[in-house]
């Protein structure tokens, strides 16, 4: 890469800052401009008394102006501090990373077996066009991509009913287990929305690489290879899907962000205690700084994905960047 | 080279994907059974219990809502425990106790020799440690149960097996108060109970290093895991008589569907809060399917503000007795809960035995009675067959939290054959809240709300009645009803012996049934279900995993 190359990735980083900044901003304003807040449903409940009331404004800081919230909030900030859960008292620090850490394993192994299939997939499609197997793989892309997940996880909890855990990251229940034991069970736990998530994921992978592939198949570089010679594999491979990868990159930068940001309909369908719940549930508890905190581990990692992705563009198209 | 590189490559995958295969298909590990020597009663094993959503976010008893209280009870003794059977309090860690005569010092005599789970003495002094704690810090740390400590000023312990606690007048309600007040262990918390109380909501209170949580109750929590599960075990050094089961695990499922499923595959083998729709197919499966009276209501909640700015005639008693003519309780009950729910009349529930005034009658569905009486009232219709009234026509908003979407059309079409339209508002449970007090707390806008959210949080009914007052407008007052002479029934009713007092908490439940700021729709069962390989549950109003009482897992044992 050269000179020019370089200030098209300081420009992207410098036009990500600035993104994450505006970010920070607009979670502290959006979140109060909800109705009600954390300490109205936190002193609604059973047995609650004004003293409670009282105490949690007073300890929540929302007795306080709002520009002293938003100055207290980036003073955290900048302190690498993301302030205390309204919900457990915890930093929510800590709660982000327990969940991240519930919601990367399950999300990544779906994700990756998503790619994979509908890389896999779309290149058949593409390149055995107009044959049964296209048609039969297209219908089946086609309606995986269309139906949501949540119908998708609800037939897969029918189908493997008894077979598979049914819910939760873990079973409880187990008793002075081995350590391979407990992996063999997180193991069995993750298999089925992980499932859930290749199933409806692939098909857009399988649909983008499909019509790529097509239309650089129908490149006159295409046919130059084809009349020197050159086995079909070889085409397919150095010319044709080097090619057709452009928009894939794309596509996958951005599902990388969700493995973090996790699936909040997945992990309800299958109990999983993930980031896709606690924002839910932040959300549902006007949990403030824990809103705060999730959306700008949203935030960071979109800018970061898309960042890997331009960097990459400006590596396989050196059009990109100057 | 490379060719059998690749070769090897593709046996490595495809004797992993056998191995997960093998794994992912694989079953669990079986719990160890026993038998008492009689074969009467099997003891042992691990009740795999799941429950509907209430994730649990810490085991600290002193941070956020009371979704963790199920679980504390079990771990932290209480001089009294309520009695399943009587319905009354009951010794507990305290053996027996006395009152003085002007009923303010409550002497408790606590069992002896008692220990904690590692072993640490568990006397009188954890005790009056926990309430002096409490009393200390119930403006700021403590302040979750500023409730259950009103009017204490101190607590202390003339000797270790004694503790005494000294209130400013009488209370009413020290039995159930000190039922609620789990005692934690001195050793543990007294370090936390300094300065300004921070570290006291600071502390995790999790299982560590392979140790549970310290715990003196029935079960210790030998394992948590936010959001998701608890493992309790029996506690060996219980002083109370020891659960026939080894423990019991809670998972937490935020699918109702993945939860039945689980129970049905043996995944797990009870399960608390189950919906309504899923109760045939698990009668049908061979289940053991309790449905008892609940502490839930369901309710339509009447602006009764006297701020009140618009449509000021639903402050009137008799359009609101006419509007509750025109409820269709019974098809309530009957459409929403599949049967599984009665039409309520008064603010606590029948759960609440003695409580519950049986003098209230519900009222009747019956819509000729009620456009009599808004005919009366001078309410004409309209051209468009809605009536009008001091110059409007009678339409009106109804915040609509969800799950109650179908109870809302009923109300809608009973409503619509008196000429009275309501429209739909759906908020959370937050914003509705909002809504419903407004921005300064005056509850000037509102007109009705339905919630499903009513109910009885223990058997002692000192909270539902609070709820009305004027004291928590603003902080849980869901109606805006301010009553003077109602407040000062409250206030009196805390302060009465309980025969007495039972006079009073009748007056007031009538009162609030007359003016009607809370109009109580069904009252909701209880639903749980169990494999029969178990038996010998307790479950409460609140649920298998409810918070009445400790009992509901004590005699549980296999069959």
């Amino acid at each position: 890469m050269g000179r020019g190359s370089g200030d098209y990735i300081v420009k992207r980083v410098a036009f990500g800052l600035v993104t994450v900044f505006v970010a920070v901003t607009v979670n502290f304003v959006l979140f109060r401009a909800l109705p009600g807040t954390a300490v109205s449903n936190l002193s609604q409940v059973p047995r609650a008394s004004p003293e409670l009331k009282a105490a949690l404004e007073k300890e929540f800081g929302l007795d306080r102006p709002k520009w002293q919230q938003y100055g207290l909030y980036l003073d955290q900030l900048v302190h690498g501090n993301l302030g205390i859960s309204y919900d457990n008292q915890r930093p929510v620090s800590e709660n982000l990373t327990g969940a991240v850490r519930n919601t990367v394993p399950m999300a990544a192994l779906g994700l990756v077996v998503a790619i994979a299939l509908g890389i896999l997939v779309g290149t058949l499609s593409a390149w055995r066009r107009g044959t049964r197997l296209e048609h039969l793989s297209s219908a089946i892309t086609v309606t995986l991509f269309s139906v949501p997940a949540q119908w998708v996880g609800l037939i897969l909890l029918i189908v493997f009913a008894g077979v598979l855990p049914s819910g939760g990251i873990r079973s409880p229940f187990l008793i002075g287990a081995t350590s391979w034991g407990r992996l063999t069970d997180e193991f069995r736990h993750m298999v089925l929305p992980s499932l859930t998530l290749a199933l409806t994921l692939y098909g857009g992978y399988a649909l983008v690489v499909r019509s790529a592939l097509l239309e650089t198949l129908g490149e006159d570089y295409m046919l130059t290879a084809r009349a020197k010679g050159l086995p079909p594999r070889t085409i397919l491979r150095t010319h044709a899907l080097r090619n057709a990868m452009l928009p894939t990159i794309t596509m996958i930068a951005l599902s990388a962000g969700r493995i973090v940001t996790g699936y909040i309909l997945v992990e309800t369908v299958f109990s999983w205690p993930g980031v896709g719940r606690a924002i839910y549930q932040a959300v549902l508890q006007r949990d403030y700084p824990m809103l705060q905190g999730a959306f700008l581990l949203l935030t960071v990692t979109v800018v970061l994905c898309n960042l890997a992705a331009d960097v990459a563009y400006a590596r396989l198209d050196p059009r990109v960047g100057g | 080279m490379g060719r059998r590189a690749s070769t090897r490559g593709r046996v490595l995958v495809a004797a992993i994907s056998l191995a997960l295969v093998a794994v992912a298909c694989g079953g669990g590990k079986s719990t160890a059974k026993k038998a008492t020597p009689d074969g009467t009663v099997k003891q042992g094993g691990v009740v795999k219990v799941g429950i509907s959503g209430a994730p649990f976010a810490s085991l600290n008893k002193f941070i956020g809502p009371i979704g963790i209280y199920p679980a504390l009870i079990q771990i932290y003794p209480a001089l009294v425990q309520l009695d399943p059977k009587s319905l009354d309090y009951r010794p507990d860690f305290a053996s027996r106790w006395e009152t003085s005569a002007d009923g303010t010092t409550w002497t408790f005599h606590t069992v002896p020799g008692a220990k904690w789970s590692d072993g640490q003495p568990l006397t009188a002094e954890d005790a009056a440690f926990t309430f002096n704690m409490i009393v200390q810090f119930q403006k700021s740390a403590t302040a979750n149960y500023a409730f259950a400590v009103a009017k204490l000023q101190t607590a202390d312990t003339p000797d270790p097996n004694t503790v005494v606690l000294h209130y400013g007048s009488p209370v009413s309600n020290v039995l159930a108060q000190v039922q609620t007040l789990g005692i934690l262990p001195k050793h543990v918390w007294e370090p936390l109970a300094m300065g300004d109380g921070a570290a006291i909501k600071a502390f995790p209170n999790v299982p560590e290093n392979g140790q549970p949580v310290v715990s003196g109750g029935p079960f210790m929590i030998t394992d948590f895991k936010k959001d998701d599960s608890l493992l309790f075990l029996r506690n060996p050094n219980y002083y109370g008589q020891k659960a026939l089961i080894d423990g019991f695990g809670v998972k937490s499922y935020s699918n109702q569907d993945a939860m039945v499923s689980a129970l049905k595959s043996g995944e797990i083998d009870a399960i608390s809060g189950v919906a309504p729709t899923a109760v045939d197919s698990l009668k049908s499966a061979g289940f053991t399917v309790s449905a008892i009276p609940g502490f839930f209501r369901s309710d339509l909640i009447v602006n009764s503000s006297q701020n009140k700015a618009k449509n000021r005639e639903l402050l009137d008693p008799k359009v609101r007795e006419a509007l509750e003519y025109a409820i269709d309780r019974k098809e309530i009950a009957q459409v929403v809960s599949l049967g599984f729910a009665q039409p309520g009349d008064s603010i606590i529930t029948p759960p609440s035995g003695k409580w519950h005034n049986p003098n209230l009658k519900v009222a009747g569905f019956d819509v000729t009675k009620a456009n009599q009486l808004l005919d009366d009232l001078g309410y004409r219709r309209g051209a468009d067959g809605i009536r009008v009234a001091d110059g409007h026509p009678m339409s009106y908003e109804v915040i609509l939290q969800p799950t109650l979407d179908r109870a809302f059309q009923i109300i809608q079409a009973g409503f619509d054959k008196l000429g009275v339209k309501v429209t739909p508002r759906a908020l959370d449970g937050a914003a509705a809240f909002q809504a419903q007090k407004g921005p300064d707390n005056k509850y000037a806008d509102f007109d009705f709300a339905l919630s499903a959210g009513g109910g009885t949080p223990q058997f002692d009914p000192d909270f539902p009645l609070s709820t009305p007052t004027c004291r928590v407008l603003g902080i849980y007052n869901t109606t805006g009803y301010c009553n003077p002479e109602y407040d000062k029934l409250y206030q009196q009713q805390s302060a009465l012996p309980e025969t007495q007092r039972l006079q009073a908490v009748y007056q007031m439940e009538e009162m609030l049934y007359n003016a009607r700021p809370v109009i109580v729709l069904t009252y909701n069962n209880a639903i749980d279900a169990w494999s029969n390989k178990w038996t010998g549950f307790v479950p409460s109003g609140r649920g298998l995993f409810g918070q009445i009482w400790i009992d509901t897992f004590l005699q549980a044992h296999q069959s």
